[in-house]
């Protein structure tokens, strides 16, 4: 009877879709307590895999474990009941009473503080630069948090929920670059480009350039893969793991070059994201040229198309000889 | 107990053929030792780390019973912070898991009795370390939210859409109003009706409970 009642018979009975015959069979089956275990599992899983409405896990989880911590007030002080009353004046009472209110608001602030969390909504697509100088491309509807202070001292470790690129500076420290996700599946940096994506459905990791080494945390002896540039690894919701090669691996990532937001941005601040994205040497003739700003969002795949786009609103001269560009002003006013 | 019917046997079940032993069978419980290693280093990344992973299926578990976001992720954060208060990662003898779905599964069952039975919920603290379920028990919570699909998605449109959205969205009736463009009073009328519906059906319900627990 034990292999009647399999994952497909409790997911169906999950639906509502079992005749009272199989209930009868589930309810025996279950009467082991290691298929209470599996009832559980694969509840877990079907609920993963059915989502009712978007749920939001990240604020509730700081919510919830600051409200926790300023619950446990372990800074209260110890009064003897029995002990003669000290005599300490309303002010000083006051000053207590104001000192215990700032202790509880630093605990609670205490995640805010330690951890900086930039989120996308949805239609935007966001860089971040983090305090190392890496950059992050965040994919519409996602998150990244990491820690606002000593990030790069040692560890650089990066909460991912959805979708992202990286381009990791190398550090003289040789400080690890970690993307953790929520599948259990680590993403250790050996210097390099690549996307990560890590939505309820499951977990992609692709690599663009250079090394990067795949763990799956949740797995006993927490398995280590290492990806070449163009393999695609993918963990699909119930924790399985498949790798394959693609040949233009860099599709992968093309939702991160079709826009540009910009607001105010000077030309200088444009030339370093011309560097920095697209690896480009810029060269802005003179100082008052690279003060002069543009706003607006610009679709452009290319580092050229984007840089003739730029010269064109402002109106000045652009060359491009290999990966040098240079913004001039015109020969004729 | 073992006579006990299932209260709605659906008749497009048929019998199903074995053909793909499950392979995730061997990782069911080691799959944790992960979260119990991290609660080792400290509590609250252990914490962190078991909120990540079961805060949304449990959620998602829980709005199928009480149709109402809001209900449905207190629920589940008060499961999740008497875990912590209780430092329940040192007592509870099952896998997390099994612990998480069984104490959300009692919170919610109470709850749904108070706002629909009219009778005072129990001091579940220590149930939710109960870890003696029997399977017709583990069978009827699953069955409870079944019910309660079957009421909701049998109510006529516009009234279902009335009490979806006052429940699960938690609007307010002058907002459903208007945005349906009906009056106050039949926003009123047809939560009313939604209710009353879904009191009808649980009470039946209880009642199997009830059985259960006295022939138990």
């Amino acid at each position: 009877m034990d292999n009647l009642v399999n994952k497909q018979l409790i997911f169906e009975h999950f639906a509502n879709r079992v005749t009272a015959l199989q209930r009868q069979m589930i309810a025996e089956w279950l009467q082991h307590p290691e298929n209470k275990e599996h009832y559980y599992a694969w509840l877990e899983e079907w609920e993963n895999r059915n989502p009712q409405y978007a749920i939001e896990v990240e604020t509730k989880l700081q919510q919830s474990v600051s409200r926790l911590i300023t619950e446990q007030t372990p800074l209260y002080p110890q009064v003897d009941p029995n002990r003669p009353n000290r005599f300490l004046s309303v002010w000083q009472w006051a000053a207590v009473f104001a000192g215990l209110l700032l202790l509880g608001g630093l605990y609670t602030g205490r995640s805010y503080i330690e951890y900086r969390s930039v989120y996308t909504g949805y239609g935007e697509v966001r860089q971040v630069d983090l305090p190392d100088g890496s950059t992050v491309t965040l994919n519409a509807n996602s998150s990244i948090r990491y820690a606002r202070f000593g990030f790069g001292n040692q560890a650089r470790r990066v909460h991912l929920v959805g979708e992202a690129s990286f381009a990791v500076k190398h550090l003289s420290n040789q400080a690890q670059f970690v993307v953790s996700t929520e599948h259990n599946l680590d993403v250790i940096v050996l210097g390099t480009v690549f996307s990560v994506f890590s939505r309820p459905r499951g977990a992609k990791v692709v690599l663009q350039r250079g090394k990067v080494e795949i763990v799956q945390t949740a797995h006993r002896s927490a398995r280590h893969i290492t990806l070449k540039p163009g393999d695609l690894i993918s963990l699909d919701s119930s924790g399985f793991l498949s790798m394959k090669h693609l040949p233009h691996p860099d599709a992968y990532a093309a939702w991160q070059e079709h826009q540009h937001e910009f607001d105010q941005t000077t030309l200088s601040e444009i030339a370093g994201l011309l560097e920095k994205t697209y690896g480009m040497q810029v060269t802005v003739a003179d100082s008052a040229l690279a003060q002069r700003t543009v706003s607006g969002t610009f679709s452009t795949r290319t580092a050229t198309e984007l840089s003739r786009v730029i010269a064109d609103l402002l109106d000045v001269a652009v060359s491009q000889k290999g990966n040098q560009i240079t913004f001039t002003k015109p020969l004729n006013p | 107990m073992s006579q006990l019917q299932p209260l709605y046997p659906d008749q497009r079940g048929k019998p199903i053929k074995v053909t793909d032993p499950d392979h995730s069978e061997s990782r069911v419980v080691d799959s944790e030792l992960f979260i119990r290693q991290a609660f080792d280093r400290s509590v609250r990344e252990g914490y962190e780390l078991l909120f990540r992973r079961y805060y949304r299926p449990l959620c998602n578990h829980a709005v199928r019973f009480v149709q109402s976001k809001e209900q449905a992720e207190d629920l589940v954060s008060e499961v999740f912070s008497n875990f912590w208060k209780g430092q329940l990662h040192l007592h509870i003898t099952t896998s997390i898991r099994a612990y998480l779905f069984r104490a959300l599964r009692n919170r919610i069952y109470n709850h749904l009795r108070d706002e629909f039975a009219h009778q005072r919920p129990t001091e579940d603290f220590l149930m939710d370390i109960a870890e003696t379920e029997d399977p017709q028990q583990i069978l009827q919570y699953t069955e409870l939210y079944h019910r309660v699909q079957t009421v909701v998605s049998g109510l006529p449109p516009q009234c279902q859409r009335v009490f979806l959205l006052s429940r699960f969205e938690s609007k307010k009736h002058k907002e459903i109003a208007d945005e349906l463009s009906i009056s106050v009073k039949a926003v009123e009328m047809h939560i009313t009706k939604a209710l009353s519906l879904l009191r009808t059906a649980l009470f039946s319900i209880w009642l199997v409970f009830l059985l259960g627990d006295l022939i138990r």
